[in-house]
């Protein structure tokens, strides 16, 4: 279930802002050629899009790094966090 | 590397034909394919269509990728048509999108986006982005946030009208500066209603006050010569309560949800098709199972399912929609695997059909195949595949089409014909930016050119044919009646056209008051049918050349062969020795579909006095004497 989140995790970060870049889990905006604020709301969008959530405000806001947005993901994908 | 990507390339087609993918998601992956093998003509065919099936952002910005980097290899960009698109939010994910929009509108387009803040600054600063892009077409994009309506005012009427001044205002602004098109995005008032239903009953709720400066904004843009983009019916199909997502206007100030995106691009691309001029004119349609239900060989003229049924309800609202699309000027031609007397007899035998066989302006019924049928039509009607829509409910038959003529669009159709109807409305190729006199009655004009060409069969020689049409030119300086349409063929006309210069309306006001300058039309009647405006002539006195010069010299192709051209060449003539010119000088500006005029000049008598690649300047000494005029129509000059 997590393995399957985790790929389609990193084929929509491929998708939506840098497909060359190696993903992992300490990568932050800043490390990423094309990871702006713009198109961090196409990632944004996808996930939501992808696994039918929705981020709240201050979590679409207050992301760190790419570990962070991913054990989000998981958490909220799996049922964990609504 | 090549064979796999190929091998991934046949997977992927075969797949999408056997319908085990998503279109869009199977199309996009094809484009990609197409270009990562260097086929950049195919990818981008294959983008056109992905546009024309798919509705998801995601996917969408993807293909907004590949179709700018597709341009920006293949050098298209510096060709391309220049928007810019100003408004009141992030703007950043539109832009791209309006690219890939304008693929399936036939258009070539790059785009500029100034977003948030900068709406007034961008119209007025010199130094802005905007005005360093130099545009050729201006979006203004505002959104609900910035509009300034108070709440429940006391006269709906004043507020609205300030409120209206303060965007039109903006227009002005932007022309001082540009001769770009501008188009205006009408307003979608928030989601939610606070007064209930009481919404609809005040005058100065929320709902009517939007609903009232949408209405005086389309009053105004008509006044402005500015083209309106309806998103505010494009809102309320998508659904008011999705078009925001309040979550992404807090956090990134996107007044529209993402996934309502790709329809506003769309929108936004059919306005800009139809302001520009990339209309298509012909649909050609099948019969069996498109027109009615049923097989009329199999089934016979009785067995059709028409009126009373419902599946043959489905298909009437197909054709009532075609008569709908004639009544606007578009051309419809029948294309069937059929034997044509049978084809026939189910339009004159079945009293409950819409359509007769006089409604088509081609008529093809025959066991070839379709690509050759639509040649056909096409010669017949003498315009470019690039004028032609195909509808049929047979995927085989769309697919051979997509495939032998690509420059065709092709409808593609639901499986169930309840959808049919649908499916031609949400096509927005036949879009005008304005729906003219001359619109309506061309599709008459088309129906009577079969009439004239019975005459010709009859009459032994061409000038005796074009003697007993009874021709008559009835010339006029560009005033309020004919400009929309001197405009509109000024926009159009590839073809019969010496320099192609796509003036906008404001200059070609300006030449109607100039003395300098003569600016006729022509409209063409004979006797069986007002063909309405055909020709345009524009000249520019230059007296230190002693030279009558030719700016602009065109002529609609439905009457080549007419001899129209010696009465435009007359009357130019005729405007050179009333200004006491000796001389007529002529501009031939070479483009890719213009080949038709390129002797024009040498025939009648002008000689090369210069050229570079692509232009051609021409001089003609008229002499003193006056020479006779074309005897075959009958010319009446309308003075100023």
């Amino acid at each position: 279930m997590s393995a399957d989140i985790n790929a389609r995790f990193d084929e929509i970060f491929h998708d939506t802002i840098n497909d060359q870049v190696v993903v992992h889990d300490e990568l932050s905006a800043d490390q990423v050629d094309g990871w702006t604020s713009l198109t961090h709301i196409n990632l944004i969008y996808a996930l939501e899009d992808e696994f039918g959530f929705e981020f709240s405000q201050s979590e679409m806001a207050g992301l760190a790094n790419l570990g962070e947005l991913r054990a989000l993901v998981t958490a909220k994908a799996s049922g964990e966090l609504r | 590397v090549t064979t796999s990507l190929e091998a991934e390339l046949d997977d992927m087609r075969s797949s999408l034909d056997a319908g085990l993918r998503d279109a869009g998601d199977a199309l996009l992956a094809i484009a990609g394919l197409q270009a990562r093998l260097g086929d950049d003509t195919a990818a981008l065919t294959t983008l056109r269509r992905f546009v024309l099936t798919d509705r998801t952002y995601r996917r969408w910005e993807r293909a907004a990728r590949l179709c700018r980097s597709l341009q920006d290899r293949g050098g298209m960009t510096s060709a391309a048509t220049r928007v810019a698109v100003i408004g009141t939010s992030t703007l950043d994910q539109l832009g791209p999108l309006v690219e890939v929009a304008c693929l399936a509108a036939d258009l070539t387009v790059t785009t500029h986006v100034s977003g948030i803040g900068q709406y007034e600054t961008a119209a007025l600063d010199p130094a802005s982005g905007l005005r360093r892009f130099a545009p050729d077409a201006v979006v203004l994009a505002p959104d609900a946030g910035a509009v300034t309506l108070p709440t429940l005012p006391s006269d709906p009427d004043a507020v609205v009208s300030h409120e209206l001044a303060r965007w039109t205002a903006v227009w002005g602004a932007i022309r001082a500066h540009s001769d770009a098109h501008l188009l205006q995005l009408n307003f979608v008032p928030l989601a939610g209603r606070p007064l209930g239903s009481l919404e609809a009953v005040l005058p100065s709720s929320r709902r009517r006050l939007f609903a009232e400066l949408n209405r005086q904004l389309a009053v105004a843009a008509k006044d402005a010569n500015v083209s309106i983009v309806d998103v505010d019916g494009v809102a309320a199909a998508y659904g008011l309560d999705r078009w925001r997502d309040d979550r992404y206007w807090y956090h990134a100030k996107q007044a529209v949800a993402l996934g309502a995106l790709p329809l506003l691009a769309s929108e936004i691309a059919a306005v800009l098709r139809s302001r520009l001029g990339a209309t298509r004119k012909v649909l050609v349609t099948d019969l069996d199972n498109t027109l009615w239900g049923g097989v009329v060989g199999d089934d016979g003229v009785a067995g059709l399912e028409l009126a009373g049924s419902p599946i043959g309800e489905a298909h009437l609202a197909v054709q009532s929609h075609l008569l709908d699309l004639k009544a606007r000027g578009v051309l419809l031609a029948v294309c069937s695997k059929n034997d044509p007397e049978i084809a026939r007899s189910a339009f004159t035998e079945r009293e409950d059909m819409l359509l007769s066989p006089s409604d088509f302006a081609a008529f093809v019924a025959s066991w070839a195949p379709k690509p050759e049928g639509i040649r056909k039509i096409a010669e017949e009607l003498n315009l470019g595949l690039d004028a032609f829509v195909f509808l049929d409910d047979n995927p085989a038959e769309r697919e051979i089409v997509r495939q032998q003529l690509p420059q065709v669009d092709v409808i593609d159709l639901p499986l169930d014909a309840s959808g049919y109807r649908r499916a031609l409305v949400d096509y927005r190729g036949f879009e005008v930016a304005d729906v003219t006199a001359e619109d309506v009655a061309r599709t008459d004009q088309y129906l009577a050119r079969a009439a004239a060409a019975d005459l010709l069969a009859s009459a032994t020689n061409l000038e005796e044919y074009l003697r007993s049409l009874l021709m008559r030119a009835d010339v006029r300086p560009f005033d309020d009646a004919t400009l929309p349409r001197v405009h509109q063929l000024i926009g159009k006309t590839n073809q019969w056209n010496l320099t192609t210069r796509r003036h906008t309306l404001e200059t070609l006001q300006g030449f109607a008051t100039d003395d300098a300058v003569l600016a006729v039309s022509l409209r063409l009647t004979d006797r069986f049918v007002d063909h309405g405006i055909v020709a345009i002539a524009i000249a520019i006195a230059r007296p230190v050349d002693d030279a009558l010069e030719i700016d602009s010299l065109l002529m609609s192709c439905r009457v080549i062969g007419r001899t129209v051209e010696r009465t435009l060449m007359d009357l130019l003539v005729a405007g050179a020795r009333e200004r006491g010119l000796r001389y007529l000088r002529g501009v031939y500006r070479r483009t890719q579909k213009n080949g038709l005029v390129a002797d024009l000049y040498p025939e009648f008598g002008f000689v090369l006095e210069h050229e570079t690649d692509d232009v051609q300047v021409w001089v003609r000494d008229i002499g003193a004497v006056a020479e006779p005029e074309n005897p075959l129509i009958d010319r009446r000059d309308a003075r100023r």
